[in-house]
């Protein structure tokens, strides 16, 4: 029964208590780049907390930073699971973003029920295509996956950029972006006063749905099998090239639909470099969540808080709001890391003795 | 050296302890050995013995306890320290850099200059001098991973000398080797002792142990048992020293006739443009028959091992199994088939660590009904029941079905690989390396397990680097060289230095 | 007589682009040698960017800048290995943070520190110094080689010198098996754990000069994201020369002759995320090159 006990609490405390700590690191490390500036951090965190969690409209607004979030938090942790490393993500929703747009603006005489499916499965599709080609290349050739994925990110960027500014560039003035997607091709808002929009409701669904694959289903264990080990994943009748090219292509969906909803839910066309790092914020969310989808919700309400919070601190203060970015960045520095202290121990240990046989010979 | 007439001691261990998390490794062991000489430690998997000589070669640190050298405390606290003070190891996996050369391999860490830059000629001129006093000879500028095993043995046994090591430790160095190479290596041993060399040679192999040893230390759960001279014993005494007691009987051999279960028809399996890694196979298993493979490892054993297991594609021939062509069959249709496989590397292959034991008792059965409902849905009360199940009839110690597999110890995570394979009705097992690694007793009911299902009508294809093993359980040995059939033969009629010829390649197919 | 004004001019901006991805390449490819691939070169060529221009408008020291930035990026490529070994993070996962806070970092404190956002010029900031050649001056063609910035002849020195190192000196040995076997370094009594350490600092290093060039010399202002993919260009540079240090600088070389061209081609009115999309293109084309090479003559000797 005690062993039983140590176990749970080995799972559970590793889970819960891990990404806190790493939190509370990484604020602390962030108040060290606030204290120059003469602003107390205590009230600079105050500011977010109470901007990003203090009121209604502070839970809408974080909300509505967190949305797009979920989607990257759920297509990184589901990737990990599976056992790809999906660092693509940020240019797989750019992607997505630019086919809804595409969709939405050029199909416009379509009825909403058909109009909204198309923007979605378009963004899905541009996404896939874009995880496909370096996994394929990968896969085929062996091609460095990671160098693969930092090329496509930047060119899907740069070509959006492009295409948006020059070819497909809409009716605005001065602005470069795509022209507006039709009316009914636009998710409902929660409020008038906020970016919360049905896409939440689409990324809450997709919560439920991987927590339900990952955790029960013969599909997840599978996945787990061969992110976990791929040897043992071959053994156990998995082909491990093929099942990880699924998991990518459900992977970027994910990151596609992260797109649409930017597009069909906030913005309404696409703006070039609209990604505030939501590509790489996920993968930090999937890593505090170890993949657990209830746990990524968990931080991508939490980060979309600080980030809610942070335009709230920017405003009230000389504060910018890239603190927050810094503070993800410490995020993923430090959660992944082991700070077993045992081999110091050994060593300064061993140092000791040998400092005593010395003196004993 | 020292001027003293009479024995000198070279080295002495003294009440070494030292305590990992879950295990007393050394339980106040004491050692002695004089200079020339060669003293063996002999002990099952986990008596401890590794872990002595992890701490003599300064790799590890014991809890308590001294070293002394020539009558000198000394203390390491690193592989160097160790190396400095002339002691030298020779692995049981060689510590080579395969792509780099030999010459390479042998100055890394010990580099001579020239200014700033390696003192290349001065290298080879010393690494001759060596060969020549101690009669080795080696290719100095291939890549090391393109010697032959023997020779990689050699390579390190050189590396150990190149850097003057006065005490040299040998890790179960004839476990990769023929009977013929063994020989040779014992050759080389006595020639570097009368140079005055020192030898700590560890192994549980005790016919070599009374052929080569001038004095031997027992060791058994972390305690050393005796020290007796090889002429005071015997190899039944040794035995019953390092096991304790005499272990249970492995189960008779029943008289079984069974039908063609497994045929392979001229199965190869291409490396390279022209280079094969396993050729022309052609072999039958039968119903009640352990057919075991011999051979030096890296003659084509794992490839058989996957081609059967449906783990590679083979490039030519067929694959037969109980009357059916299955050669396109993959791995997931080979476990429907009915062919299950016990796997050599258990830690990467046959379990997922990070698991529990219970997800690890279904892998590669978890699409059958019983485990997984509509929609792919996980029964877990079956799951949970399959893995007490296994853990009963198994005897596996585990404090529950829910804890990592990885908590095991070796054996009883081989346990649970096995108890998963012969769970679901196989008709044919491949078993590779089955008793790699874990302790006496454990081996001692696989074995039993499997002659068992051998003995119900199932079909064996054991694989193992063993002779032992081999000999021990299998009704027909093949001995693999190079890839291609040596030869077939009985186990009961046959010696083991004609099964050592098939293996080097000195007799039978390989030769062409 | 206009061919040889034409190479010239290409040559000079080749020989300006240079230096930067020489040195990242040589940052990549030193990582890669013990199995580390850090791809967190552009993060920490921000951070040198930042600290160089910031020192050098405050002290007008330029090689004072230079060497902040050096000392920074050293430390950065320190704690690189610090994570990676000790701490065991994933070296991918790493990169990532380090790039990530590299782009937030400096934008928080440029805005933090001077109350700008977005770019930082400041008439203090001097330019690196140049080495001056007066008699390359009436040799045509080989005349763009006066007058360069410290860096770029740092950048060449630095490629000799780990050429020399890696091939002809236990340390290479050492840094070369490390990469291959670790453990078999370490029982052949070398803390191979110290040879990383000491190839993840100067990874940093690398990209100290590198990030310091692009402020202070190539030029004399900060912009956010300045750095604009040169980190990752450097690794594939390192790929594309096969992890050896000629063949980064030959690597790195093809790059800057590109954006040479490229930059040529701007000023016909080319859409300038076209003209930034190139070197990608040309990097995958040349990755996809190198594998289907490998692959073929892998063949001849495995499957």
């Amino acid at each position: 029964m005690k062993e039983r006990i140590s176990v749970l609490g080995e799972k559970y405390g590793r889970a819960i208590l891990r990404p806190i700590a790493t939190i509370a690191v990484a604020l602390v490390i962030g108040m060290l780049f606030i204290l120059p500036t003469g602003f107390s951090p205590l009230k600079a965190y105050g500011i977010i907390f109470k901007g990003a969690f203090g009121s209604s409209v502070g839970w809408l607004g974080t909300l509505a930073k967190a949305t797009p979030l979920l989607f990257t938090g759920l297509a990184a942790a589901f990737a990990s699971w599976g056992g790809c490393f999906n660092i693509g993500i940020e240019g797989q929703l750019y992607m997505g973003a630019m086919a809804a747009a595409l969709v939405g603006h050029f199909c416009g005489g379509l009825p909403g029920v058909i109009l909204i499916p198309l923007c979605l499965i378009a963004a899905m599709a541009a996404a896939v295509l874009w995880a496909l080609i370096p996994g394929l290349l990968n896969n085929k050739l062996e091609i460095n996956i990671f160098i693969m994925f930092f090329i496509f990110n930047n060119i899907a960027s740069l070509l959006t950029d492009y295409l948006a500014s020059n070819p497909l560039r809409g009716e605005l003035v001065g602005v470069e972006a795509t022209g507006r997607i039709a009316a009914q091709a636009r998710f409902f808002r929660f409020s008038n006063y906020s970016d919360l929009n049905g896409g939440l409701l689409i990324a809450l669904g997709l919560v439920l749905l991987f927590w339900f694959v990952q955790y029960k289903t013969r599909f997840g264990y599978e996945c787990s099998a061969i992110g976990q080990n791929a040897t043992f994943g071959e053994y156990i009748g998995i082909r491990h090239a093929r099942r990880s090219m699924l998991v990518l292509t459900i992977s970027a969906m994910v990151a596609g639909l992260c797109g649409a909803e930017q597009t069909m839910g906030v913005l309404g066309r696409f703006y070039p470099n609209f990604s505030s790092d939501y590509g790489f914020t996920g993968i930090s969310i999937g890593m505090l969540a170890n993949d657990n989808p209830i746990a990524v919700a968990i931080f991508a309400i939490f980060f979309g808080g600080l980030t809610y919070g942070g335009q709230q601190l920017e405003s009230n203060s000389a504060i910018s709001s890239d603190l927050v970015r810094v503070i993800q960045a410490i995020v993923i520095m430090f959660i992944s890391a082991d700070f077993i202290v045992k081999k110091t121990r050994a060593k300064r240990r061993n140092k000791a003795r040998e400092k005593q046989g010395r003196e004993g010979a | 050296m020292e001027g003293e007439t009479g024995t000198v001691l070279a080295l002495e261990m003294r009440e070494i302890t030292k305590q990992y998390p879950a295990v007393l490794a050394n339980d106040h062991v004491s050692i002695q050995a004089e200079k020339g000489s060669i003293v063996c430690i002999i002990g099952e998997n986990g008596a401890g013995k590794s872990t002595l000589m992890s701490i003599l070669s300064g790799m590890e640190q014991p809890d308590s306890g001294e070293i002394l050298l020539n009558g000198e405390r000394v203390s390491f606290a690193s592989g160097r320290e160790a190396m400095k003070h002339k002691i030298g190891m020779v692995f049981q996996q060689f510590m080579l850099v395969n792509e780099l050369s030999v010459l390479e391999n042998i100055i890394l860490g010990a580099e001579p200059t020239k200014g700033v830059r390696i003192d290349l000629d001065k290298a080879r001129r010393e690494i001759e001098e060596v060969m020549e006093s101690y009669d080795m000879k080696l290719p100095l500028d291939q890549p090391a991973g393109s010697l032959w095993i023997g020779l990689q043995q050699k390579l390190e046994i050189l590396k150990v000398l190149y850097r003057g090591a006065e005490i040299i430790i040998l890790d179960e160095p004839t476990a990769v080797l023929t009977p013929q190479e063994t020989k040779e290596l014992f050759v080389n041993m006595r020639a570097l002792a009368e140079k005055g060399k020192t030898l700590l040679f560890i192994t549980h192999k005790l016919n070599e142990v009374m052929e080569v040893a001038d004095d031997i230390y027992v060791m058994r759960s972390g305690k050393l048992i005796t020290r007796v001279s090889p002429k005071d014993t015997s190899v039944e005494d040794l035995s019953l020293k390092m096991v304790g007691h005499e272990l249970p009987p492995i189960m008779a051999r029943a008289e079984v006739k069974g039908e063609k279960l497994l045929t392979l028809e001229r199965v190869g399996v291409r490396r390279g443009r022209e280079g094969y890694a396993l050729q022309g196979i052609d072999m039958t298993i039968s119903r009640g028959e352990i057919l075991g493979v011999a051979g030096i490892s890296g003659n084509g054993q794992n490839e058989l091992a996957h081609v059967v297991a449906g783990l590679l594609k083979p490039s030519e021939g067929r694959i037969l199994f109980q009357g059916k062509d299955i050669t396109a069959h993959d791995r997931r249709l080979r476990i429907k088939d009915g062919i299950s496989y016990i796997p050599e590397d258990r830690n990467r292959m046959g379990a997922c660590l990070s698991w529990s034991v219970e997800d690890n008792s279904i892998g590669g059965y978890q699409d059958m009904p019983r485990f997984s409902g509509p929609l792919g849905v996980l029964r877990r009360k079956a799951i949970e029941k399959q893995a007490q199940e296994m853990v009963e009839k198994f005897m596996i110690k585990t404090p529950g079905t829910k804890v990592k597999i990885a908590s095991l110890s070796g054996g009883n995570c081989q346990k649970v690989i096995v108890a998963r394979e012969t769970a679901f009705d196989a008709s044919l097992i491949i078993a590779s390396e089955p008793s790699r690694g874990i302790d006496i007793h454990a081996i001692n009911s696989i074995y039993s397990h499997i002659m068992e299902l051998r003995n119900q009508g199932c079909g064996v294809l054991l694989i193992s680097s063993s002779l032992d093993e081999v000999l021990t359980l299998s009704d027909r040995v093949m001995i693999l060289y190079e890839g291609k059939i040596a030869g077939v033969v009985d186990p009961k009629t046959t010696p083991r230095e004609e099964i050592g010829l098939y293996m080097s390649g000195a007799k039978g197919g390989g030769q062409e | 007589m206009d061919m040889v004004a034409f190479l010239e001019n290409v040559l000079e901006t080749t020989f300006k682009t240079l230096p930067p991805l020489v040195l990242a390449g040589l940052g990549g490819m030193i990582t890669v040698k013990v199995d580390m691939l850090n791809l967190g070169l552009e993060g920490m060529m921000m951070m040198a960017a930042f600290t160089a221009a910031v020192v050098d408008h405050m002290t007008g020291q330029p090689l004072v800048a230079l060497l902040a930035a050096v000392v920074l990026t050293s430390v950065m490529g320190w704690l690189f290995g610090l994570f990676n070994i000790r701490f065991r993070v994933n070296n991918i996962i790493i990169s990532v943070a380090i790039n990530s806070l590299g782009y937030s970092l400096t934008k928080y404190l440029l805005k933090a520190m001077f109350g700008v956002s977005g770019s930082f010029t400041s008439g203090n900031i001097v330019k690196q110094p140049t080495v001056i050649l007066p008699f390359l001056e009436g040799i045509p063609l080989l005349r763009v080689f006066n007058g360069q910035s410290i860096v770029f002849w740092l950048s060449i020195l630095c490629t000799l010198a780990l050429m020399y190192v890696v091939n002809k000196t236990p340390a290479g040995l050492r840094l070369r098996a490390t990469g291959l076997n670790d453990v078999a370094v370490n029982t052949a009594g070398v803390n191979s754990d110290r040879v990383k350490y000491v190839a993840c600092t100067l990874s940093g290093t690398f990209c100290g000069l590198a990030g310091a060039y692009l402020s202070t010399s190539y030029l004399s202002m900060f912009t956010v994201g300045m750095v604009s993919g040169r980190g990752y260009l450097g690794n594939i540079a390192s790929i594309l020369g096969n992890r050896t240090a000629g063949g980064t600088f030959l690597g790195s070389l093809l790059f800057s002759v590109t954006t040479g061209l490229t930059m040529k081609i701007q000023t016909f009115g080319f859409p300038s995320q076209l003209i930034q999309l190139i070197p990608y293109v040309v990097a995958m084309l040349c990755l996809i090159l190198i594998a289907v090479v490998r692959r073929r003559r892998k063949a001849g000797i495995r499957v």
